[in-house]
């Protein structure tokens, strides 16, 4: 026995399993600080920081404290910063490898703060939906002409695309063609025929002629040879009418691309604000960036914390394949018993210190398994009495529990907000300021499916614009900042819809009548003149390769004439050679051909 | 390390049971090949102590094919992915996976799975192969390598002396 074993191993396992404990218990903290600060940076795209983390067996919790999440665009900025995190997690559920807090308490949340270094990381961050959407910065690009060229330049011309694209079919077609035709009967076959013609007229000299198997032959060889003609003829006239429609179909896009410029300039005059719609919704231009500048900034996060609320799972069978977000490998989830997320925060209390005030709230069912717990995230904040605002309300879901269709809605109702000075026209001839007012707003979104639905409303009293900048005192400068210095309230309202990454805005104000009135006729010269240039512009660049795809037409010309030709001599081999009721080049038969 | 390299070298050389070496060979390459912090290489460790297996070896056995393992890894995942994915085992995974013990060991992982599937499978082999080497070594090669240059000249160096201060220990560990 003692050959196989040594009893002393027992000693020495209890005192290696100590010792691993030990080194566990002293090296646990900085291993959940690390790990943390990895995946964190891995989701967010810049750094993570954690001061401290505290893991506690007996409950067993875990205490954070110091956690800087790096704003990705701006690397010196926190995106929040929590003073203190503490839960504690259920033991038991521990055991299954679920993590399961019942209550969890974040406190000392700022956003927005100050960083002493850089939290960029030296992988290029992927910028997601912060791309901008319209490419305009705020004010009146109606204001001064742009550079028509510069447009262009930038701008991919649906004509121009149009025009390549059809001289690429008119190309492949007449290779198709060319190959077609040639397939078709040609000199070779003509020539054949005529030949089988002499031959038979030779039988008409034959003295065999005169017996009726004779003539019976010679009449069954001509029959033969007419329908072989007609066969050929009438796959040559086949190939004619697939040609002539082929070019006519070409000629007809052709005829429309000539028209298609029309589309680009009102598509252009439309983003560049030079359109009876941007005439008639003037307000857009310092109103639109600010809420596009918001919706991008939501997405954006959204998409970043993705990870944490919903799991990129695969259903294989009746079992679920994720990939977890730190080991290797993927993870197979069987059917549970008492199925239970692998790790959920039940109730997080959330305290936010904004520079107006507390702000609280609640946070619930926070998972990456929504499907499991069968219910949605849920937030809800509120703020009363804080400095410069009467009150906030902030409340929404994030609902994955359905795979395939998540649905996120959000609501907040900001009541009595008094307006700090915001430009809301960074044009540095005309810049526009809101020097003060009050606002209440309203919204409203839910992102369905990748399909966003918003409306904002707000209601802004005791404002007051200034206006500044070198066009200030001239023409349409100057009869914008004379009309706004009128305006003392303000209503907007807001729709965005559409796909997330490429959603509509419809926005109304009362300050778009009160600018059209004071700046329409102005406008409106400007928006002729733009058309006038775009158009212009658009035509020289399209006219050259639009002349080619019509010059490449002139091959298919050529193609119709060979099989026109090849169609001629064939008939006039019918009509001359072999006749139904005819004899062979005079020949007359002692009966008629059946006529078909 | 000169001493573990001593250690093995005296285990090899000397009376030890082949079969001793090819459980610490086998051992080291479940060890090795699967994720170290798991619940089986616990078990492992047990049975390393407790059974009278060359320990200098299991190490750098256990070295070497964590090494191995990161080369591995695509292979594991296509093995425990398949494992856990085939259905007439559906059954068998599903009641592990509503056992504590068996979450804990994360059996669910596609390269927890594989790597431990492919190590078992391989312990039989690599532990009659390694039994099987050790002996061929001693009755052919040990003598030969005694007489080579180069041995001449670790047998000066501090290798051997380390070597000769482990053999003068007698015992097997």
């Amino acid at each position: 026995m003692n050959r196989w074993f040594r009893w002393q191993g027992f000693v020495a396992f209890l005192g290696v399993t100590i010792s691993i404990c030990l080194v566990w218990a002293l090296v646990v903290d900085p291993v959940i600080k690390r790990i943390i600060e990895k995946t964190g940076t891995k989701i967010v795209g810049a750094k993570v920081e954690l001061e401290k983390a505290d893991l506690s067996l007996f409950p067993v919790g875990l205490t954070l404290f110091g956690l800087q999440v790096t704003d990705p665009d701006e690397p010196m900025k926190n995106a929040v910063e929590i003073g203190r995190i503490a839960g504690t997690a259920d033991s038991f559920q521990l055991l299954r490898r679920k993590v399961i807090i019942n209550e969890m308490s974040v406190e000392g949340v700022r956003l927005g703060t100050q960083r002493i270094r850089s939290g960029a990381i030296s992988k290029k961050t992927e910028k997601g939906g912060k791309d901008e959407k319209k490419g305009s910065a705020s004010g009146f690009p109606m204001m001064k002409m742009p550079d028509i060229q510069d447009i262009l330049g930038k701008e991919n011309l649906q004509t121009l695309q149009l025009v390549q694209s059809i001289k690429r079919d008119i190309e492949s077609g007449k290779e198709l063609w060319t190959k077609n035709i040639a397939g078709l009967p040609g000199k070779e076959k003509i020539d054949g025929y005529r030949k089988r013609i002499e031959a038979l007229k030779g039988v008409k000299g034959s003295k065999n002629i005169g017996d009726i198997g004779g003539i019976l032959g010679a009449a069954g060889d001509a029959q033969t040879l007419y329908k072989d003609i007609e066969k050929d003829l009438e796959s040559l006239q086949k190939s004619q009418k697939g040609l002539n429609a082929t070019l006519a179909k070409f000629k007809d896009q052709i005829a429309k691309i000539e028209k298609a410029p029309q589309e680009d300039i009102r598509r252009l005059s439309e983003k560049y604000g030079f359109s009876a719609y941007g005439l008639a919704n003037m307000s857009r231009f310092f109103i639109e960036p600010g809420i596009t500048a918001w919706v991008d900034r939501g997405l954006y996060w959204k998409a970043r914390l993705e990870p944490l609320v919903e799991r990129a799972g695969r259903k294989k069978g009746n079992v679920e394949v994720v990939k977890p977000l730190r080991a290797k490998g993927s993870d197979v989830r069987f059917k549970e018993k008492e199925p239970l997320p692998d790790l959920l925060i039940r109730v997080a209390k959330v305290s936010v210190q904004l520079p107006m005030g507390d702000f609280s709230g609640v946070v619930k069912n926070i998972t990456p398994d929504q499907d499991i717990l069968g219910q949605p995230l849920l937030f809800a904040f509120s703020g009363e009495k804080l400095s410069g605002v009467r009150s906030v309300r902030l409340d929404g879901a994030v609902n994955r529990v359905s795979h395939g269709s998540p649905e996120d809605s959000i609501n907040l109702r900001l009541e009595g907000y008094k307006i700090q000075p915001k430009s809301i026209s960074q044009d540095s001839s005309l810049p526009l300021t809101l020097e003060k007012g009050d606002a209440d707003l309203e919204l409203r979104a839910a992102l369905s499916k990748g399909f966003i639905d918003a409306t904002v409303a707000a209601k802004l009293q005791g404002v007051r614009f200034s206006a500044g900048g070198s066009d200030a005192q001239s023409g349409f400068g100057k009869a914008v900042s004379s009309a706004l210095s009128g305006v003392s309230t303000v209503g907007i309202k807001a729709r965005i819809t559409g796909p997330a990454d490429n959603y509509q805005m419809q926005i109304s104000s009362n300050l778009d009548d009160i600018l059209k009135n004071a700046v329409g006729s102005i406008i409106k010269d400007q928006v002729a003149q733009f058309e006038n240039k775009l158009r212009a512009a658009i035509s020289d660049k399209v006219s050259g390769p639009l002349q080619e795809a019509k010059g490449s037409l002139g091959g298919f010309e050529g193609l119709g004439t060979e099989v026109e030709n090849r169609i001629s001599q064939l008939t006039g081999i019918q009509g001359g050679g072999v006749q139904k009721e005819s004899s062979f080049g005079g020949f007359q038969l002692p009966f008629k051909l059946p006529v078909r | 390390m000169i001493t573990i390299i001593a250690k093995i070298l005296k285990a090899l050389n000397s009376e030890t049971d082949p079969a001793q070496i090819g459980l610490a060979v086998g051992f080291s390459l479940i060890a090795g090949l699967t994720p170290i912090l798991s619940i089986h290489n616990i078990v492992v460790l047990f049975l390393v102590l407790i059974l009278r297996v060359n320990i200098s070896i299991f190490i750098v056995g256990t070295g070497i094919f964590s090494g191995l393992s990161y080369l591995l890894d695509p292979v594991f995942h296509k093995i425990g992915f398949g494992a856990l994915t085939a259905g007439p085992l559906e059954g068998l995974w599903t009641s592990f996976y509503n056992l504590p013990l068996f979450r804990i060991e994360r059996f669910n992982n596609s390269i927890v799975m594989g790597s431990l599937l492919f190590s078992i499978a391989l312990f039989l082999p690599v532990f009659i192969f390694s039994m099987f080497i050790v002996r061929r070594y001693r009755e052919h090669i040990l003598e030969r390598v005694r007489k080579t240059r180069i041995m001449q000249m670790i047998m000066a160096s501090r290798i051997y002396s380390a070597y000769q201060a482990v053999s003068g220990w007698g015992g097997n560990i």
